[in-house]
């Protein structure tokens, strides 16, 4: 007797609170995010798992293709610099020849004076020899 | 006639030849380009910084010595020096202008689109702060699609070196990411 009016009760109590809460799904939810970011300040962050790792690696090359792509130059640009190269390098080319053209000049003017120097000095000494020669004896 | 000749061939006339450097630029001006926009961020920097690297090749390619690696390996380093020297004289850190870029979104939700332009922007704003050798493996590999091999000749390493600098640039992304996500939780918390 006892315990059925003890359920009574509960069955009355029950009745008068009305159905049970649910709480929000977006609150359980956002709950759970705040609880986990204080656990990963609190505890770290918990290594992942190799299998978690890949699948996380792979995301990122993903994105990385999508995001590294090939860019186009203006056609403009392009254009404008090919042909200012063309023009420097024609200028070079010319620069470079008449390098060639100076060095070859001054190497065959260098030969030239010198060869030129050698046959003076020559001359010179052949020249002061015949005066010695020529010396009376007396002087000596 | 040109158009069949090789590489080094196409080389050795340019030293001489404005028509032969003629047909190496035209072959490389976009390569030089993608990688020196994607180390600037902006399209007059890299405008100028590609002029700049043909105009330094031109000047010094008759005394190019071919040591059996891709001509393109020389431009890269040219341009290479010059963006480094730019990052150095200049000391400035652009943030990669999206407006420009052709952002591939597959899926046609608005939301979708949004959320992959803020990651792509926040990937290459983490990029940009990499070191150089990362910035540019991940350039040779994803915008110029070279092989580890191709990369590996021009960077001067290793392929197995290649390799690794790839796993440790992509954990390293993953973890500045991460570190970035964490950071933006706290701080809304």
């Amino acid at each position: 007797m006892r315990e059925e009016s003890m359920e009574g009760a509960a069955m009355e109590a029950a009745r008068l609170l009305g159905p049970r809460a649910e709480p929000d799904a977006d609150f359980v939810q956002s709950l759970g995010q705040s609880i986990q970011r204080a656990a990963y300040q609190h505890f770290g962050r918990p290594r992942p798992s190799f299998d978690l790792m890949v699948i996380e690696l792979r995301k990122l090359v993903r994105l990385l293709r999508r995001t590294l792509v090939p860019v186009h130059p203006r056609s403009a640009f392009v254009r404008a610099l090919e042909h200012d190269l063309q023009e420097t390098a024609h200028d070079l080319m010319v620069m470079r020849q008449e390098r060639v053209w100076w060095l070859l000049l001054g190497g065959v003017l260098g030969t030239v004076l010198s060869l030129l120097g050698v046959l003076a000095a020559l001359l010179l000494r052949r020249k002061n020899g015949r005066l010695q020669t020529k010396k009376p004896l007396g002087v000596r | 006639m040109s158009q069949t000749l090789s590489e080094s061939d196409l080389v050795i006339r340019a030293k001489e030849d404005p028509e032969a450097f003629g047909q190496l630029y035209t072959r490389y001006v976009e390569k030089i380009y993608n990688y020196v926009y994607y180390r600037t961020g902006n399209r007059q920097d890299a405008e100028d910084l590609t002029a700049k690297t043909f105009y330094q090749a031109l000047r010094h390619v008759h005394r190019y010595v071919d040591r059996g690696l891709p001509f393109s390996a020389w431009l890269y380093r040219i341009a290479h020096n010059l963006v480094a020297n730019w990052h150095r004289d200049r000391s400035r850190r652009q943030v990669i202008s999206l407006d420009t870029l052709a952002l591939v979104s597959e899926r046609p939700h608005p939301e979708t689109k949004l959320q992959l332009e803020d990651d792509q922007r926040r990937l290459l704003r983490i990029i940009r702060y990499m070191p150089e050798d990362r910035q540019q493996l991940l350039i040779l590999k994803f915008v110029e699609q070279m092989t580890n091999r191709e990369i590996a000749q021009i960077m001067g390493r290793t392929e197995g070196a290649i390799k690794s600098l790839y796993h440790r640039t992509l954990l390293s992304l993953r973890g500045i990411w991460d570190g970035e996500e964490e950071g933006e939780a706290s701080e809304e918390s």
